[in-house]
């Protein structure tokens, strides 16, 4: 069993550490920089340089390996840089399919890989900016802690308490794990933040989206199905304690009568990512409070993301109870005349799901531009899912902050 | 007595026939920890076994040289020394495995030239765990070329289960001898104290028995491989 180790301690002693997942891809873009791409044409050599520069990291070098031997690291670089978040979710679904390695293994040797070989494309440099792209690696167990074949769950999620700074509107849990979030212009956000920039769009931008949502739902090929019925199936309820009063997604018409979630943020500070959790009660009378993470890839129209639920009677101890989608498909549409961005991803399946949440098809708008997330524009509203398309029943709007 | 360096040989060179016992050793990275130093304990604990060797061959002197290669290629022992004056200097590791380089080396300093007098075959034995980083390929066939390479006696130990056999077998050059096996602590010891003798004595066999000596040593090593040893690396 290897041991933590510092930096700090001698090569020798290092022997017996564990190289942070971080550490790793910065040893691998180093012997790609120092012998070029080159040397990935020659696994022996691959191997060797590995071997030799990771002593101790026995295990990370096998799964660096079999994911070389899938040829990751070859779709990675012909990406021609960073690599999307689509890209990365398309070789961690092939690594899975075609080794048999368990997914968290499978991302934990994409990302490294993706983080290595960003940092050693021409021009680029293994910066901090791109370690941390590999944090969702980092976050989720390190290669050492994973198991071949282990059907445990990848990530376990603690129930935390809401960020300090945002008012006690939504019951919150620390955010997942992100999935490598793609590297993108790290200056967008802060545009976001001049207020003229915000304050010309707050008001215009809400009416817009929500236009823009029932338009778009007008015109979707997602048609409900008339066979369903009019409220969405929900599991029965466990017999519980009545949940403590909390702010949930509004059905109204009005804009204006919509809640504010907030802790709305750009997981890994990248522009092209979003992370933000809302509340939604249902015909059931459970409260669920979900959790978004989605990330675009570089053409901004597709992308992926992922889905986290948990009934918020288990807030207290309930990181067991956490729901969790895997990888799902995200798509994005442009209102033309107002430049808002409307993304939608659904809930079509779980990973697991033990606190029996209920699959909605999610909306909710964007900045007007492809990469900006200001918050005072962001609005969403959750439907019924029947099947895999989204259905008329609303459960709940609300603006994201 | 025709030898190649007949018209140069010195009384004393007439006396005795020199072997020259050359350790190359991988220092890279892979070999951090309880690799080098058990390579370390081995080696030291080997040179009782090799004088013994020599001992028992007085009519040879023995002359022991190492080599290390990691990022570089370092003779820690340049000038061949007189078995019974060998003293081990405790090698550390870290870098690359440029085994290339190494053959490069071996290549270089195993001429007629700085080998002068008479010789009996060289005996090298190589010890490695790892990959080679570098065109190993090319620099083994340099050391092929060279006056003495083809035809020293070529020992391998493979530290672990992973390292490159293929090229050390190559690197061996005789399909009845496989690179020893080393895969724990205790098994490199006894790898190395056997390399660091019995091949010494099959170098100092009469001319005339020198396939016996070869054959017979493919049995030792063959032998040697049998008693396994745990799957520690």
């Amino acid at each position: 069993m290897v041991k933590p180790t510092k930096a700090s301690k001698s090569a020798e002693a290092s022997n017996a550490g564990t190289m942070p997942v971080s550490e790793i891809a910065g040893v691998l873009g180093r012997i790609l920089q120092r012998h070029g791409m080159a040397v990935l044409e020659d696994r022996r050599r691959t191997l060797g340089l590995l071997r030799d520069h990771a002593p101790s990291e026995t295990r990370a070098v096998r799964l660096l390996m079999s994911a070389y031997d899938m040829d990751v690291p070859k779709h990675l670089a012909a990406e021609g840089g960073a690599p999307s978040q689509f890209k990365i979710e398309q070789e961690v679904n092939s690594l899975v399919a075609d080794s048999g390695l368990q997914a968290d293994l499978a991302r934990w040797a994409v990302n490294v890989w993706s983080a290595a070989l960003s940092g050693a494309a021409p021009g680029g440099a293994v910066s901090p900016a791109v370690v941390t792209a590999a944090a969702p690696a980092a976050a989720a167990p390190s290669a050492d802690s994973l198991t071949w074949g282990d059907d445990a769950p990848a990530v376990q999620v603690a129930p935390t308490a809401a960020p300090p700074t945002a008012p006690m509107v939504a019951p919150s849990y620390a955010p997942p794990p992100s999935s490598a979030a793609p590297m993108g212009a790290a200056g967008v956000a802060a545009m976001a933040q001049k207020p003229m920039f915000r304050f010309a769009l707050i008001g215009a931008a809400i009416i817009i989206a929500v236009v823009g949502l029932k338009s778009y739902l007008g015109t979707s090929d997602d048609a409900p199905n008339p066979a369903s019925p009019a409220a969405p199936s929900q599991p029965a309820a466990p017999a519980q304690p009545a949940a403590p009063p909390v702010i949930v997604g509004s059905t109204s018409e009005d804009a204006n009568q919509w809640p504010e979630f907030t802790g709305a943020a750009h997981p890994n500070n990248n522009p092209n990512s979003w992370q933000f959790q809302f509340n939604l009660r249902f015909a059931d009378a459970r409260v669920m409070t979900y959790n978004v993470f989605v990330a675009m890839n570089a053409n901004g129209r597709a992308g992926s993301g992922s889905v986290r639920a948990l009934d918020i009677r288990y807030l207290s101890g309930g990181a067991e109870k956490v729901s969790s989608t895997p990888s799902l498909p995200v798509s994005r549409e442009i209102e033309p005349s107002s430049k808002i961005y409307i993304t939608r991803i659904n809930t079509t399946s779980w990973a697991n799901n033990p606190s029996q949440a209920p699959s909605i098809c999610l909306i909710f708008s964007s900045g007007n531009s492809p990469r900006s997330f200001d918050p005072d524009k962001g609005v969403f509203c959750a439907f019924e899912l029947q099947g895999s398309t989204c259905g008329s029943q609303k459960i709940g709007c609300g603006r994201l902050q | 007595m025709v030898t190649p360096n007949g018209p140069e040989l010195s009384a004393a060179g007439l006396a005795r026939r020199q072997l020259h016992f050359v350790l190359a050793v991988d220092c890279s990275g892979s070999m951090m920890g309880d690799k080098i130093a058990s390579l370390n304990y081995a080696v030291r604990s080997a040179i009782p076994a090799m004088r013994a060797a020599a001992a028992d061959n007085p009519e040879n002197d023995v002359r022991v040289r190492v080599l290390r290669f990691a990022d570089d290629v370092q003779w820690t022992v340049e000038t061949p020394v007189p078995v019974d004056q060998f003293e081990w200097s405790d090698l550390t590791a870290g870098g690359e495995t440029n085994m290339g380089a190494a053959f490069t080396a071996l290549a270089q300093a195993l001429t007629p030239e700085k080998m002068p007098g008479r010789q009996l075959p060289p005996v090298l034995v190589m010890l490695s765990d790892g990959l080679p980083t570098d065109d190993a390929e090319a620099g083994l066939a340099a050391f092929m070329k060279s006056e003495f390479g083809a035809k020293a006696i070529r020992i391998a130990v493979a530290i672990g289960s992973d390292a490159d056999k293929t090229l050390l077998q190559s690197f061996i050059g005789h399909l009845d001898m496989k690179p020893l096996q080393a895969n724990s602590a205790e098994t490199l010891v006894n790898r190395i104290k056997w390399a660091a003798s019995v091949p010494m004595k099959a170098a100092s066999a009469p001319v005339g028995a020198s396939t016996d000596s070869v054959q017979n040593l493919a049995q030792g090593v063959a032998s040697e491989n049998e008693n396994g040893g745990e799957l520690v690396w």
